[in-house]
Formats: C-alpha cells, structure tokens, sequence
C-alpha cells in the first residue's frame, strides 16, 4: 500500500465548513481506514451517514431549544450534508479506482468547499492529489508532454480559485444558535455591538445579521408538501429491512455480527431516522398527518425563507419547486434503499455457509459489471490473490502474475483452470494491451471458481520444507510474501 | 493493438517461428539460447556467446546468419590480429597517386567475432565504434557499414593463457552474453543421429531477407512497455550497484537493453506489451556480463549470473497488490 493511498483522509476536510469540527475528524479517520481496509472501503458511505446522522442529532438538543425555525435550518442543514457526504464518497471511489479522468473527481470536494469555504479545502485537495494513482499506461501510447503552457494556466487558475475560496468574504450560519462549529474568526466578523442574537428563534430567522457577502437575490419558500405517511411507511421500512439485515447476519452467518457491520446497520437506521423526522420536518407537517398531502405551514415556511434569504440575499427567488423536487426524490431513495435491503434480505439466493465464507471477499463483484473490462479483470484478480492469500498461497514479491500461477498449479492441480484464465486475462490488462468483456467475465467466472474450491483444499504442502532449509533456501527477502 | 488475451498459450510469432526451426535444424535442444540470442538481433544487438569449446557457439551464429539471409563473416581473433585487419586499410594506389580504402570483413551483414578475447585489446577495441555507432573510421574518413549489422562474438571461458579479458566498455557494447551449455543425454543422441552424415548447416537456407529483419526490429520498438515495468527494469539495474558482491553494475545502457530485449521477447511471442516474465528472462543475459565482481565475491566463485538471479529475487514485480498499482485503468 502506499502512503500516497492515505492522501485519501484528508479529503473530509473539503467539508469542514459544514460540520461540526468533530464530526470531520471522524469522517477523516474513516476515510483513512477505508484506505487501509477494503471491509472498511466497503461500508465508507453508509458509515459517513452515521457521522453527519449523529452530527444531526448532536446539534438537534440545541436547535429544539432555539424553537421551529432552527429546528427547520437543522433539517435543512442535514439534508445538505447528506448529499455532501454522498458526494465525497463519489469522489473518493472516483480517486481510488484510478479511472483515467480520476483527477476531475476532485471539482467534488472543491464544490464542496467553495460553497462553505474554509482553510481545510487547500488540504482536502492536496491530499486527493496525493491520492491520485498513476496515470493509466495501458490504454495505448499518449503524447509523451502534454503543452506545459496548459498545465501552467490550469495550475494558476485553480490556485486563484483557492486563494477565491480563503479569502472569499462569507455570510454564516449562526452556528452558535444551531451547537455547531464557530466560524474562522478571520473571516467571521462579529455583529455589530447595537445588534444582539434574538432571543426567540421561533419567530425570527435562526442566522444572525452580521455583515457579509451580499447577493442580489434572496430564496422564498411557499407550499412544500410532502405526504407523511408515505414518508412514515419509507422510514418504517427502512429499520424493518435493516432489523432484518442483523437478523440475517446473526442467523445465517453463525456468528455475531462484526462491528463494522452493526456500524453500517446503524448508519443506515439513523440515515432512515433523521430522513424522517427532516422530511416531517419540511414538509410542514406535525407529525400527526392524515394521510392527505401536507402544505408547509406558514410559520415554518416563512422561517425557512426567511433563514436562507438572510444567507443569500435580496431579490426574491421562489426555491419551493426546487425543494418539493429535492423532497420527492429523498422519499424516493428512502423506498429504493428499503426496497433493496428487502431484496438483500429475502430473494438472494442462499449458498452454503462455506461458500459464503469463501466469497465473502466477492461479494461487492457484482456491482463492478458494470465498469469497464479493464477495471473488473483487475479487481478480479485482486480479490483472488487476496482470498489465495488468506488460504496460505500468497504471492511472493518478486514473483511475476505468470510464474505465481505455475507455482500453485504445481501445488494444487485444482487451481490450473481458473489460475490459467485470471492470469492470461490480467497480463494484458495490467501491463498494456487491450481486454473484452468477453475476457472480463471469464476472469470474474475464474476469480469466483477460485472461492469456491480455495477452502476445500488442504493447507499447502511446500515440498522444499521436507528438505534441509539450509539447502537451496531463496534468500530472505524473496520467501516475504507481498503485504 | 488488439490482443486476445485469452488464447490458448502463448505463441511464437511466424518470423521468429520460422528462424528457430531452421536453427534447430543444426543446434539440438538449444531453442532457449536461440530464442535469447534471436531476441537480441531483433532488439538491434550484438551478441556474445560464452561457453566451453564444442558447445555449438559458432554453429549458432552461424545458423542465425544464414537463416536471417544475412551475409556472414568469420574471423578468427589471434593475438596477431591486427585493427585493420578486421577494419580495413587503406592501400596505396601508384598508379593514381591515391589511397583508396579496402574494406575488412566488418563489412557484412553477421560478423562472427571467433573467440575475440584472443586479440589483443588494440583489436578488441577496433570494434567498438562498429558495434556501437554502425560505421567505421579510417584515416579520418568515416564509412558506414551496412544494416542490418550484428556482432556475434564467441569466448572460451575456461582457458586464460594467451587470451586477453575483454574491457568493460567492450562487455557492454554486447547486449546479451549468452553461454550455449552443453546437451542432455538424449539431445546429444539425437544431435549424433541427425549429424551423422552431412552437416546439415551446409545445406541450411535463409527463411528471410534482410529487410525483413530491419522491419521486425521497426515492430519491436512499437511494443508496449508500461511505467510500471520501466521502473522495474530501472530498480534492477539500480540494485545491481548497490549488491555487495559487485563493484561496478549495470549502467543506464543496461536498463535500455533489458527494455529491448524484453521487447524482442514479447514480440517473438506475438505480444504488444512486454510482461515482468519477459524482463525477467532477458536480465541474466543482459545483466550478468556488465557486473564487475568485487574480488572477494570472486574468490568465492560466485557467478554474476547468480547475482543477477539474487536481484531478481529481491526486488519486488509490479503486479495488483503492490498499490504503486494504480496506474489504474481506464475506459475502453
């Protein structure tokens, strides 16, 4: 692994601006264990849920206590992060699978950070460049030096724009009235001294009217409505089918579920949890609905309007289309994410617990058919020297995809076929010819035959063990297997 | 390119297939040291050939000369062997008062260097400009020699009288040294069967034409070599200097040849990119002569081929889990 990999947790800080400072800190730790880990790779977004979730509910204490409105700003406030966080998550898968436009990913974290700028962005970007793979050798010759002069004028646009972004004056949430951070004191100016916070932040915006950025324009909210059963049915489905999801661990695994996994189960029962109670919230609702469409009540719309005119400005511009669409589609990816944990639950087919167990590591190979040959030949064979590895047939350092495959043909017979498939289908990819989709699933159908037969066969037998070690012994580092 | 990655085995490319048969027609059971030596003509080399005396170093060169349809010259390196001698001279006309150049037997197509560490080192060294830039000079005047133009030099490994141990510079004009080894049982039967009457190199006929050579040599250069491989290929040749057992490594000229021979090699097996297995079987011969042996590894007895071996060992192949891996991969 290389320690550019880890560039990879800095990458969090691109939202520092929008969470609390704790919160970043977390997600920064996550992003670097997902590097280290492929478990922890594997459940980054429905983790990240679970820190901005709690992030929610750690600042929701505060915002009840400051009335409707903040309450209001909070869910709305969430309701952002969300989409941030799914967004970085993007980014960062975008980074890691080295595709070749891998470096465009970072305009996600930049977005980000423009939006609530912050000194963290300069490291954020950094870190995502550090993480950035190699450039792509196997597609074929490029232009050996790209025209300097372009490279020059995108380096200096693009630190313009972060200098933009630092110096850019900013209007801020009251982050005090809501817990959260307080703003840089460099470029949060304090209120003037006649002008005092409100004490009642239910009948008054929850944003303070210190001076800042002033645009011409200010957002208004009228009828927002959202159906609160349907949003009640989405969310109880939702924690049925992730109850079901640890049941299913508990029960078909055999064993207890690890914490990474009651950690994705958490996070995504809370995601489910505040969705609702923000989309209750927007919606206007009390809660006690119906069943007929609610309208967003006057008071709460007015201090929703009311709050983000106060961030943005002066003109008005009536945001309310933009919201019911934002809300339909959150209801609508609340009852995809159940309907699909119901489908993980009870229409997967159901192996051997064995098999399971030996394609643990393949689980996720499904979702890659969709990608190019080139990046599921590749996974495929990662995944099956790692799980030759777990069975004791790593590859040694020094030893080519080739000479790794005969070694263990000759050690278990059983393994030529699939050995032979993945290793003719991963030369070309890896060191520069060209693959099918043909190829493709032939190397994924290999990778799997692989985890079915690996723990069926007894541990390998070296013969050479049975010799004198001292005889004929490879020096020490070649015996080191590949970490 | 396009490239079935999923072929049944690997093949040999029909040009390189049709060399390697007609040499085997005289060289029983060496098709690994063909294809090497092969690989180093294609790759724009020269080639030398290390072994004990009637292992079949000259009927190699041979067979590669006639079969490449190339035309071929044999000198015997003497001590007595003088520069001009292999160069040419320029002699005296009276009748018009000038001098005009005689050309030596560099100019041909295969110059087959017969146990070269037998000259003087006056003589050695009158190849070099040949070997390594294509041409010749002569009191002052510059003459080109013909392409494609290959040294194929042969030594005996065993006997020091009289002989003259070839200098660095010279050892690294050779982009491979090979050693030919001797026969199994069984191959030296069937060599005795199929020699039994006519020497068959007699008989041999060239399977291609010059021009074919210098077009395969056009294709190599074309095969795909990516970084990650390139940076391999440089951290050998780095790790040979920095090998306790070795006072002078590879240089710079060493990573380049290792990448050409690498190219031949994938090439010969109709490959467009070269794989680790290529540069691992090209080091040896491409490495081991270049290595200069600190003279207590020399005492030891310890071959530079097993130095060689020793850095292959020990430096790390890029393959996936290295995570210098990710030169990923992109759309297709």
């Amino acid at each position: 692994m290389s320690w550019r990999a880890y560039g990879l947790a800095l990458l969090p800080l691109a939202a520092a601006g929008w969470l609390p400072w704790w919160a970043t800190a977390l997600l920064c730790v996550l992003f670097g264990l997902a590097v280290r880990w492929p478990r922890w790779e594997e459940g980054r977004l429905l983790l990240s849920l679970l820190v901005v979730g709690g992030a929610a509910v750690a600042l929701a204490p505060a915002a009840l206590a400051q009335g409707r409105a903040a309450l209001v700003g909070l869910a709305l406030h969430y309701l952002a992060l969300f989409f941030v966080v799914i967004a970085l998550n993007w980014s960062a898968n975008r980074i890691t699978d080295g595709l070749r436009r891998s470096r465009g990913a970072l305009f996600v974290p930049l977005l980000i950070g423009l939006l609530a700028p912050q000194p963290g962005l300069l490291l954020a970007l950094a870190g995502g460049l550090l993480a950035v793979p190699g450039r792509d050798e196997r597609m074929g010759r490029r232009p050996e030096q790209p025209t300097p002069r372009v490279w020059w004028v995108a380096g200096a646009a693009l630190a313009a724009l972060l200098l933009f972004s630092v110096l850019l004056p900013r209007q801020a949430v009251n982050w005090g009235a809501l817990g959260g951070p307080t703003p840089p004191p460099a470029t949060a100016p304090l209120p003037p001294p006649n002008q005092t916070v409100p004490p009642d932040l239910g009948q008054t915006p929850s944003v303070p009217n210190s001076p800042g950025l002033a645009l011409p324009f200010q957002f208004t909210i009228d009828n927002v409505f959202l159906p609160i059963d349907a949003i009640l049915l989405g969310g109880l489905l939702l924690l049925v089918a992730g109850g079901g999801l640890l049941f299913r661990l508990r029960r078909e695994e055999g064993r207890k579920p690890r914490l990474i996994e009651m950690l994705m189960v958490a996070g995504l029962l809370l995601t489910g949890a505040v969705w609702l109670a923000a989309g209750v919230l927007l919606s206007g609702g009390d809660g006690g609905g119906s069943g007929a469409a609610q309208t967003m009540g006057p008071g709460a719309g007015n201090a929703l309007g009311e709050l983000l005119s106060n961030i943005t400005g002066r003109r008005q511009i009536d945001v309310s289309g933009f919201l019911q669409a934002l809300l339909w589609l959150s209801l609508a990816l609340l009852f995809a994410l159940a309907a699909a944990l119901f489908w993980l639950n009870f229409t997967q087919p159901r192996e051997k617990e064995s098999d399971e167990k030996a394609l643990d590591g393949l689980e996720d190979a499904a979702p890659v058919s969709t990608q190019p040959a080139l990046h599921r030949v590749r996974l495929a064979y990662r995944q099956a020297e790692e799980l030759l590895r777990q069975h004791g047939r790593g590859r040694l350092a020094a030893e080519t995809p080739a000479g790794y495959a005969a070694r263990l043909t000759a050690l278990d017979a059983v393994l030529a076929g699939p050995l032979d498939t993945l290793t003719r289908a991963y030369g070309p990819v890896r060191y520069g010819g060209r693959v099918t989709d043909e190829d493709a699933a032939q190397a994924e159908a290999a990778a799997h035959e692989l985890a079915v037969v690996l723990p069926d066969l007894p541990p390998p037998h070296d013969p050479s063990e049975d010799s004198d070690p001292s005889e004929g012994a490879p020096d020490s580092l070649s015996t080191k297997e590949n970490p | 390119m396009t490239d079935s990655s999923l072929s049944p085995s690997p093949t040999t490319q029909p040009f390189a297939r049709s060399i390697l048969d007609n040499i085997a027609r005289v060289l029983v059971g060496k098709e690994g040291v063909s294809g090497l030596a092969l690989a180093g003509v294609l790759a724009g080399g020269h080639v030398l050939l290390e072994d004990a005396p009637g292992t079949g170093k000259t009927m190699l060169a041979r067979a590669l000369a006639v079969s490449l349809g190339l035309t071929f010259t044999r000198v015997q390196f003497t001590p007595d062997l003088l520069p001009g001698d292999v160069t040419g001279v320029s002699v005296y006309r009276p009748a018009s008062g000038t001098f005009e150049f005689v050309p030596g037997p560099i100019f041909t197509g295969v110059l087959l260097a017969d146990e070269i560490n037998r000259a003087t080192p006056k003589t050695q060294s009158a190849l070099l400009e040949a070997m390594g830039e294509g041409q010749v000079t002569e009191s002052g005047v510059t003459h080109t020699l013909e392409q494609p133009f290959v040294v194929i030099a042969t030594q005996n490994p065993i006997e020091n009288e009289g002989t003259y141990r070839l200098p660095e510079a010279q050892l690294d004009r050779f982009l491979l040294r090979l050693s030919v080894g001797y026969p199994t049982l069984e191959e030296e039967v069937r060599m005795l069967a199929r020699l039994q009457g006519q020497h068959p190199i007699h008989t041999l006929e060239s399977v291609a034409a010059p021009a074919d050579l210098l077009a395969a040599r056009r294709e190599v250069q074309a095969v795909h070599v990516s970084e990650d491989l390139r940076r391999y290929m440089a951290s050998l040749a780095a790790r040979t200097r920095t090998h306790s057992a070795v006072a002078l490594g590879g240089g710079p000229r060493a990573s380049l040849a290792l990448q050409g021979v690498a190219q031949a090699l994938a090439w010969m097996e109709e490959r467009g990119y070269v794989t680790p297995d290529d540069v691992q079987r090209a080091a040896p011969g491409v490495l081991a002569h270049r290595l200069s042996l600190r003279i207590e590894a020399r005492l030891q007895g310890l071959p530079a081929e097993e130095v060689v071996r020793e850095v292959l060992r020990s430096e790390p192949v890029p393959v996936e889990s290295d995570h210098s891996q990710p030169e990923a991969v992109g759309a297709q």
